[in-house]
């Protein structure tokens, strides 16, 4: 209950903290909608062009592209302020703030700010999803088993990308290395089919984005078995056991700031 | 000829406001109110060639705002500056090359490099031949002591050692008028000793005009003959260190050392700002009353030891300001 | 003017050791840039079943230039100067007698020399990856390339210092950039060679920078079609257009600059 009053306090302040900046607000929302015209047009142009997606139809193709955008927009709202921030503090020394609060150290890493510019995507990538699903004719329920399962993508990436940060963060600002990982989310934004044998297989495993937007986008699409969900959440387990773990040994080493 | 002029500079900001909270968020982001604040009122004082000025008035009395009008980071709002003949705004570039800015709480320093490469930017910008650049640099590291940390990264120099890179990259192209914003802040009294002694050294011997604000009055007491005061913007007293003492502070300040200690409250009648601990007395007479009141102290206790001095001047400025205006 | 050339040569320098500071930080956004070969992976892809107007290798090839082209022309001179506005360092840089333009160009300039033994480097392992990908395009076009690329470059940093300069304004104009990138992404050809795109927006777009940013250089290297040298012009043009503004902005900017705080 705690974490959650926290969690809300702290979104509730930093999204009043940047609703300070309106205009750059209203780009954020202009170039949202261009993107998202721009994404669908791509597709579009993509299928007329004779890129074969393996027998995906546009409708369902779109879901993938939908579920890309919802997770570039939790990357820009989340994951990105959250973990340029933890590099900031480590350089300056103020991470000690954060350890001596009586919180769990990786929630309140990877929770302590929310930005409003992930905001325009995730509201365009839902819209993509809930249009999309309109034209294929799925349940509401269908819909909200998408969302939930992108809720769980959305974790997975994060997870992710702590650990990735927390092992470069002592030796550089990890700000380049997330832009590095969105890149995958562009990727995601295709089904895996679209690539070669090659790429296909480091969306799978490597960096593994083809969970993330293409297997919940297949379990409702009834494709695959509801029983992917369930590797979904292994892989989330696993990422969350391992990030603790790394947590853990990294704090071990820690020595406060360095001047 | 008067080096630096300020006269009537007004400096008016326009600030946003808003409440906390979610409602206040949201009436901010679709109307937003201002609200106009003066930073500056027209202030005016002239310094002259070499004069060293200390500058002292409370956190946002205008201090900084002023100096920044002064270097010309800032339009006045109304009224005129003028430094070495030149409208600082216009920014021409003779009259940055005989100026300075040194920021106590701001790093012109490159973070990542070490010092010596921000040196060298800065030679290049302000045209310093290599020979003189590399005589300058070597006698400047010499004076503030820091010979051998030119060629670490900024990152890896104590506070310390960094404000006094900073002022050596800050002097490095013989400026004539120093602005000088809080050199010292957060420094040790080592280091605020060095970075003292190394600006007087260098304005003696360059005849440099210095405009000086800090927290410190020993600062002030060290380097300034002259003091100007602001507070709320609005200029206080410009005069002598020693006439400001006699204007605000008409007091002395007695200090005692009883044999057997008296119990509390036993001196609140003689004077004011009474410091009692155990047997050592502080107290702040009035010069009129000064003679009555030792004599009676004499007479009243057991006495060890007696003195009567000036009140130091963070005292008399802080008694100054909570007064509010003069 | 040459005591600017001797100010640039020691900004270069100073900034080209800095960079070196960041090199892993470019590494990462260097690999972040690959972005172009998802695309060429499907299109590739799609080639291989027979679909489409080119051939794998072609793609290989376009996609390459594609992204040589985007990292040439890659700026941030908008953050670097929203940062100076946030953070007080502006203060400093205006009390210098140097436009502080100058300094973040040689900061551009500077991250290039990083960058290129890198962009080396990936040339090497896509060349294995892909073999009979990457063809010699010719001494001509290969300049002709580097010409329009620095041209591209130039526009973009222009426009990224005028997005920069808004910080006078606003407080955070990180944002506004992103709608010049995205309208870049959509129609300079990072995402499929512009000739497959409809006509009618090859034509629409035809005298906005966007399709030459990219797509020029990225013909001459490629030599997927023909290079249009028009868009040495329209690049020309834009690039005039936002000097006049970036130096309008710097004007009206700095009268407004108040450093009450910062």
């Amino acid at each position: 209950m705690r974490y959650w009053r926290v969690l809300f306090r702290n979104l509730a302040t930093w999204l009043s903290a940047e609703m300070a900046y309106r205009e750059d607000f209203l780009a954020a929302v202009l170039t949202a909608l261009i993107t998202t015209a721009g994404r669908v047009f791509a597709l579009w142009g993509m299928f007329t062009a004779g890129v074969d997606f393996g027998g995906w139809r546009f409708e369902e193709a779109l879901l993938v592209v939908g579920a890309a955008v919802v997770l570039m927009g939790a990357f820009a709202g989340l994951v990105e302020p959250n973990l340029s921030a933890f590099s900031r503090r480590v350089f300056q020394g103020t991470l000690d703030f954060v350890f001596l609060k009586p919180l769990d150290t990786q929630f309140l890493i990877m929770f302590e700010r929310v930005s409003l510019w992930g905001l325009p995507d995730l509201v365009a990538g839902t819209w993509l999803i809930v249009a999309a699903a309109q034209r294929l004719g799925l349940s509401l329920a269908a819909v909200l088993a998408l969302l939930g399962g992108l809720g769980c993508a959305a974790l997975l990436f994060y997870l992710l990308a702590f650990g990735a940060a927390l092992v470069a963060v002592r030796s550089m600002y990890v700000s380049n290395l997330l832009h590095f990982l969105a890149a995958f989310l562009q990727a995601a934004q295709y089904p895996a089919t679209a690539y070669g044998r090659g790429f296909r297989w480091i969306f799978t495993f490597f960096v593994p984005v083809y969970w993330m937007t293409q297997v919940p986008v297949e379990v409702v699409l009834g494709r695959v078995s509801g029983a992917l969900f369930l590797a979904l959440g292994f892989w989330l387990a696993l990422a969350l056991a391992a990030s603790r773990l790394a947590l853990r040994l990294a704090m071990r080493s820690y020595t406060s700031a360095s001047s | 000829m008067s080096v630096v002029v300020a006269n009537r500079l007004s400096k008016m900001y326009q600030v946003a406001e808003k409440e906390p909270g979610l409602a206040g968020t949201l009436r901010h982001f679709v109307a937003r109110r201002y609200k106009q604040i003066a930073a500056v009122r027209e202030v005016s004082f002239e310094l002259g060639e070499g004069e060293i000025v200390g500058f002292l008035g409370p956190n946002g009395a205008g201090k900084t705002t002023t100096l920044k009008m002064l270097t010309g980071l800032l339009y006045p709002t109304s009224g005129r500056a003028q430094v070495l003949g030149y409208v600082p705004h216009e920014r021409r570039s003779g009259f940055l090359k005989q100026i300075t800015l040194v920021m106590g709480n701001k790093a012109q320093l490159i973070w990542d490099l070490p010092v010596l490469d921000t040196l060298r930017v800065n030679a290049a910008v302000y045209e310093i031949p290599e020979v003189e650049y590399k005589k300058r640099v070597a006698q400047f590291a010499e004076m503030l002591a820091i010979e051998d940390i030119l060629t670490q990264p900024v990152r890896k120099l104590s506070l310390g050692q960094r404000m006094k890179a900073e002022l050596l990259a800050s002097l490095l192209h013989h400026p004539r008028v120093l602005f000088l914003d809080e050199p010292t802040l957060g420094l040790d009294v080592n280091a605020q000793v060095a970075v003292r002694d190394f600006v007087r050294s260098y304005a003696r011997e360059r005849g440099a005009t210095v405009l000086l604000t800090s927290h410190y009055m020993a600062d002030i007491e060290a380097l300034a003959e002259r003091v100007i005061l602001i507070h709320e913007g609005r200029l206080l007293f410009d005069g002598g260190l020693e006439t400001l003492l006699d204007r605000f502070a008409p007091y002395k300040e007695v200090r005692l050392d009883l044999a057997e200690p008296a119990p509390a409250g036993a001196f609140d009648a003689f004077g004011e700002g009474v410091d009692f601990e155990g047997r050592s007395v502080r107290l702040l007479v009035t010069k009129e009353r000064l003679t009555g009141v030792v004599a009676a102290l004499l007479e009243r206790f057991e006495v060890r030891d007696l003195t009567v001095d000036e009140p130091p001047l963070e005292e008399v400025i802080g008694r100054i300001f909570a007064a509010g205006a003069v | 003017m040459s005591a600017l050339t001797a100010k640039m040569r020691t900004l270069l320098s100073v900034y080209y050791a800095y960079m070196l500071e960041y090199r892993a930080e470019i590494v990462f956004w260097v690999l972040g840039g690959l972005v172009p070969f998802f695309f060429m992976a499907a299109w590739s892809e799609a080639a291989r079943q027979g679909h489409t107007a080119y051939t794998p290798g072609e793609y290989e090839r376009y996609f390459f230039a594609v992204f040589i082209a985007r990292q040439l022309a890659i700026v941030w001179a908008n953050w670097t100067f929203s940062d100076w506005v946030r953070t007080g360092k502006l203060s400093f840089h205006l009390l210098q007698p140097l436009d502080p333009a100058w300094r973040i160009l040689a900061d551009h300039a500077a991250e290039r020399g990083v960058r290129l033994p890198m962009l080396a480097l990936i040339g090497l392992v896509f060349a294995l990856l892909f073999p009979g990908a990457l063809v010699w395009p010719g001494w001509a076009p290969l300049l002709l390339g580097l010409a329009a690329s620095t041209l591209a470059f130039l526009l973009s940093f222009l426009v990224a210092y005028s997005v920069g300069l808004l910080s006078f304004w606003f407080e955070d104009a990180t944002e506004i950039f992103e709608l010049w990138y995205v309208l870049m992404l959509f129609f300079s050809g990072m995402l499929a060679p512009l000739s497959l795109y409809p006509e009618a927006v090859q034509r629409a777009v035809y005298y906005t920078p966007f399709p030459h940013l990219v797509y020029l250089p990225a013909s001459y290297w490629s030599g997927l079609e023909p290079a249009d040298p028009r868009g040495f012009a329209v690049l020309g043009f834009w690039a005039l257009v936002f000097f006049a503004v970036a130096r309008l902005l710097w004007r009206a900017g700095r009268r407004r600059f108040s450093a009450m705080g910062a």
